[in-house]
């Protein structure tokens, strides 16, 4: 048998991913800086892979963990326990200066793009910057070219280079941050929320400079958004998280065109259509998203969920497959669909 | 039978600066029934939110209504006073400010905050009379009468607007104006959230305006639509119209710019170029700028005339609505003539 | 930088503070060109009353030119409000950013030691220490420096905190950059401001300080410096109001100006400067 030369199609793989954030209880314990019992559970126990050249979407609400989870992959905060592994590699187990020339191959680019640029350097300083800490390029006139050949492949005319971030629109700022991510050819790119702060009419633009870079460029994208249709679009994969586990992964068509999770479906269920008249059924659930701090037992969705039963409130669910590639956490998994359990529709009023 | 609550008659509202007038609202026109709901639906910096302040002449020490009437009940309050307008605000008019939960006072009970607001408009009401106004509409609203007393940093987002929502009701008005109701809530409570504003409105008959720029919101809960650029209408009609056919190059395109859940997957449409700037916009249309199809006369005529737009027969199968197509108006030189495959965006020309 | 220009110069009493430092500054710079006389030379006259011939403030007790005293003294006191404010920005910047932007113990360990320094006397710490040490006036200035920046670091501390978790430091620190480039490149550069106008205020007490050390004795004689002048004024005090009133006036009207100046800068930085518009 020859050895297979082809790089392993898996970019990243994450087991069991924990983060916590403990709580002080009171100045006398945090006077002798004792770990406290209660903490926020913001990422507990997440398992998922990423392929490469593909998009993951890490969708769900406040609380969920998605935010947490991409800044853990992108290296901006340390995990509490479980595996990350790119390309093979735990990049926490790096030293220092492993770990910057890691960084060539991670970005990120933020969700605020009005913060997302230093308001004293000009565009082309910034997207400068990551080429001059690597030290790539033998001249300056080298890596002006790179800047502006990221600026285009963000879709800016190579004229904005003298500009200031006050002088830019939003969408236009948010495509430097864009322009400095790629710069340096990364395999892989964190986009936190990317379009939310944006207008309705230029998230689009914004969205397929992003899908572009990953036809034309093969970048990786996990993309974390709290907007389904945006995701929808985006998204090769999703995973739909809640209170820091992920209860549903699978292809867009699968989570989105046949969702099994009972959250999946609430959450689905819950967007408003652009379509007058399309006669939407909502779900109804009770009650908010609780905090992430004291966890009840058992399935973390149990206390909203129409359909939880006394196992869901004793044991936790795994994720497991339900077919090809589509992996559900409920009890119910199997028989979601059947018409006896079907989770209450309420017709909208 | 319902009336007619209120017609707004070209109504222009600009902001004076030291470098000239920023012409935010530029002959805006629409009007309402009672019970009914308009959507102002348009990109940050079209007027929507200046259109509705300046229907309850809530401006800012620089900003000035410049003409046009608006018609509350038959009367024109674009001419009242400040004393007299206030008399209006609140008990016949409300609105809920974009953000408005985070306009609450930190430390005080949210309860007591809605009872010196009432007592404010309604002199003659006891404190305990006020209580039990407040009360009801807490149930109303979906909130626990008991979490009255409670402070806002317990309550949750979607729990702070519904105060809110409380907060609009409590003078029993005849028209709410909801800025960017569903904003900054997860999309459960946002869902939760509309529902309980149809539910109201069903029971209180009053008339709605919502400012949105997320199109499906507006879809789903407004009877008509105003979508709005760069300061001006350019299209007007009932929803379903606008929605299943829609005639303006600038409609057509946030439309097709709309990731939705629903429908076949298709690339999205980017409408190319920024905003106008208000403080000098351009001599012809406001969006011929970015205008993929724009002719010569849109760039020199600034005021593309109002066409009518015959009802488009709805798609097979689906049912016939009651309603009578009623106006469908679209500002634009090729109204009529443009339909939503003709426009290569992305090119910027006809396809 | 614009916007805060226009901040700066909505307020006509900061404007006319920084006027008012312009002027000095020309005049310290300029001094030996506008007055014929050499300030250390004695001369004949002794008190002579302001508007003596030649005089416009009259002399003092050595005979020497008030006016022209008054303008070499002028550039005494830039020397000691811009080394003294220099110091402490400097001292202040480093050693309120870095544990800062660090965090942990270091952070931890360095805020005890600036709250510690707060607690010292500023003043009686500098009567001590130039008996001690003598009153070169560059000791003088240093020692000041030394002992005012605690407040720039608690300034620049706080500044450090907000600005470290702004995604465009993050976006750097994602792309590599280790703790000296995002400290000089982004973090310093955008929360200095506020350093700023605490250095202009601190200028103005620097002086301030300065003279009362030269006024209880303990300044540089080698010098010539208000404070000086006025503690040598005041046994004259009787015989010669005018050695005692001028320098004493100047030593207001320019510490007033630095703090004029200071406060129109600490105004122009609040209100932030970002705008964003909205329908």
């Amino acid at each position: 048998m020859g050895v297979s030369i082809e790089p392993d199609p898996v970019l990243v793989r994450v087991e069991n991913l924990r983060k916590l954030y403990p709580l002080r209880e009171n100045v006398f314990k945090a006077l002798f800086r004792r770990a406290s019992a209660r903490a926020v559970h913001a990422v507990d126990g997440v398992t998922f892979d990423i392929r490469r050249g593909e998009v993951v979407g890490l969708a769900g609400e406040s609380g969920s963990g998605k935010t947490t989870t991409g800044m853990i992959l992108a290296l901006m905060e340390r995990p509490t326990a479980g595996t990350f592994l790119f390309e093979g590699t735990d990049p926490f187990r790096l030293s220092t200066a492993e770990r910057k020339a890691f960084r060539r191959k991670t970005q990120i680019i933020f969700q605020d793009p009005y913060q997302t640029l230093n308001p004293r350097l000009h565009v082309g300083n910034t997207v400068m910057e990551p080429l001059e800490i690597h030290r790539i390029g033998r001249s300056r006139r080298e890596r002006r070219e790179k800047v502006q050949a990221a600026l285009v492949a963000a879709g800016l005319p190579e004229n904005l280079v003298d500009r200031y971030p006050h002088e830019l629109s939003g969408g236009q700022r948010q495509r430097v941050a864009i322009a400095r991510a790629i710069v340096l050819e990364p395999k892989f790119i964190v986009a936190d929320e990317p379009v939310s702060m944006l207008d309705v009419s230029v998230r689009s633009g914004v969205m397929n400079v992003m899908l572009r870079l990953k036809r034309e460029m093969g970048v990786t994208f996990l993309f974390i958004s709290h907007d389904l249709g945006v995701t929808r679009y985006m998204c090769d994969r999703i995973a739909i998280m809640y209170l820091g586990r992920i209860m549903e992964f699978g292809t867009r068509e699968q989570v989105i065109g046949d969702p099994h999770h009972p959250y999946t479906r609430i959450l689905l269920s819950a967007v408003p259509v652009p379509e007058p008249g399309y006669g939407r059924k909502r779900i109804k659930v009770e009650g908010e998203i609780p905090n992430a701090v004291d966890l009840p037992p058992g399935c973390r969705f149990a206390p909203r969920c129409p359909m939880a039963g006394d196992l869901c409130r004793q044991v936790e669910p795994d994720l497991e497959p339900i077919g090809t590639d589509h992996l559900v956490a409920c009890h119910f998994r199997k028989e979601a669909l059947r018409p006896e359990n079907r989770v209450r529709e309420t017709a909208r009023a | 039978m319902s009336e007619t609550l209120l017609d707004v008659r070209h109504l222009k509202m600009h902001f004076r600066l030291p470098g000239g007038w920023v012409r935010a609202v530029d002959d805006v026109s629409f009007s309402l029934d009672r019970g009914q709901t308009i959507g102002l639906v348009g990109e940050s910096g079209c007027g929507k939110t200046s259109a509705a302040l300046a229907v309850i002449n809530l401006l800012p020490e620089n900003g000035h209504i410049r003409g046009g009437e608006v018609l509350f009940d038959g009367r024109n309050i674009a001419v009242l006073t400040d004393e007299e307008m206030r008399s209006f605000r609140w008990r016949r008019i409300a609105i809920i400010f974009q953000g408005a939960m985070n306009a609450l006072n930190p430390v005080y009970r949210v309860g007591d905050q809605l009872m010196d607001a009432l007592m404010l408009h309604e002199k003659t009401l006891s404190r305990r009379q006020a209580r039990e106004r407040v009360a009801g509409l807490w149930a109303h609203v979906g909130l626990e009468p008991s979490r009255m007393d409670h402070y806002p940093h317990e309550y949750s987002g979607g729990m702070k607007q519904r105060a809110m929502i409380a907060m609009a009701l409590l003078c029993n008005p005849d028209l709410i104006i909801c800025d960017e109701p569903t904003t900054a809530l997860d999309v459960v409570i946002q869902d939760q959230i509309i529902e309980k504003l149809k539910e109201l409105q069903k029971e209180y008959r009053q008339g709605m305006i919502i400012i949105s720029h997320d199109i499906s919101v507006i879809a789903e809960t407004c009877d008509k639509t105003a979508v709005m650029y760069g300061g001006k209408v350019v299209e007007y009609g009932q929803t379903a119209e606008i929605f299943r056919n829609p005639t303006h190059p600038y409609t057509i395109g946030l439309l097709r710019s709309f990731p939705s859940l629903h429908g076949a997957l298709r690339e999205l449409v980017t409408i190319p170029g920024e905003p106008p700037d208000l403080l000098a916009p351009p001599p012809g249309c406001r969006f011929a700028g970015r205008c993929p199809v724009a002719m010569e006369v849109c760039r020199r005529d600034p005021e593309p005339p109002a066409r009518d737009i015959p009802a488009a027969s709805p798609p097979a199968g689906a049912p016939v609505t009651a309603a009578p197509a009623g106006e469908h108006q679209c500002f634009c030189h090729l109204a009529g003539s443009v339909r939503p495959d003709d426009i290569d965006f992305q090119r910027g020309r006809w396809v | 930088m614009r916007q805060l220009w226009r901040n700066f110069t909505r307020q006509k009493l900061a404007v006319f503070g920084l006027g008012l430092l312009v002027i000095c500054l020309v005049v310290a710079v300029a001094a030996p060109v506008l007055t014929g006389y050499n300030p250390k030379e004695f001369s004949p006259g002794r008190y002579l009353a302001p508007g003596s011939s030649g005089h416009p403030l009259g002399t003092d007790n050595f005979g020497r030119d008030l006016l022209c005293r008054i303008i070499f003294g002028t550039r005494v006191a830039f020397l000691v409000g811009v080394f003294s404010a220099g110091i402490s920005a400097l001292l202040g910047i480093v050693i309120g950013a870095v544990p800062g932007y660090l965090g942990g113990v270091v952070d931890d360990l360095i805020c005890r030691f600036i709250d510690i320094f707060l607690m010292i006397p500023v003043f009686f710490l500098l009567i001590l220490a130039t008996s001690i040490f003598g009153s070169n006036i560059y000791f003088v200035m240093l020692a000041i420096g030394l002992t005012t920046w605690p407040a720039n670091a608690r300034i620049m501390r706080s500044q450090v905190l907000t600005l470290k978790s702004r995604p465009y430091v993050k976006a750097s620190i994602a792309a590599g950059a280790g703790v000296g480039r995002v400290l000089l490149r982004h973090i310093i550069p955008n929360g200095v401001y506020p350093v700023i106008a605490n250095t202009a205020l601190q200028m103005g007490s620097a002086i301030l300080t300065e003279a009362g050390l030269s006024f209880l004795g303990l300044g540089d004689p080698n010098v010539i410096s208000w404070g000086q002048m006025i503690q040598t004024g005041q046994r004259y005090m009787n015989v010669a109001w005018w050695m005692v009133v001028f320098p004493g006036l100047v030593l207001l009207l320019l510490v007033a100006a630095f703090n004029l100046t200071g406060d129109g800068l600490n105004y122009a930085l609040n209100p932030r400067l970002q705008r964003r518009t909205s329908a």
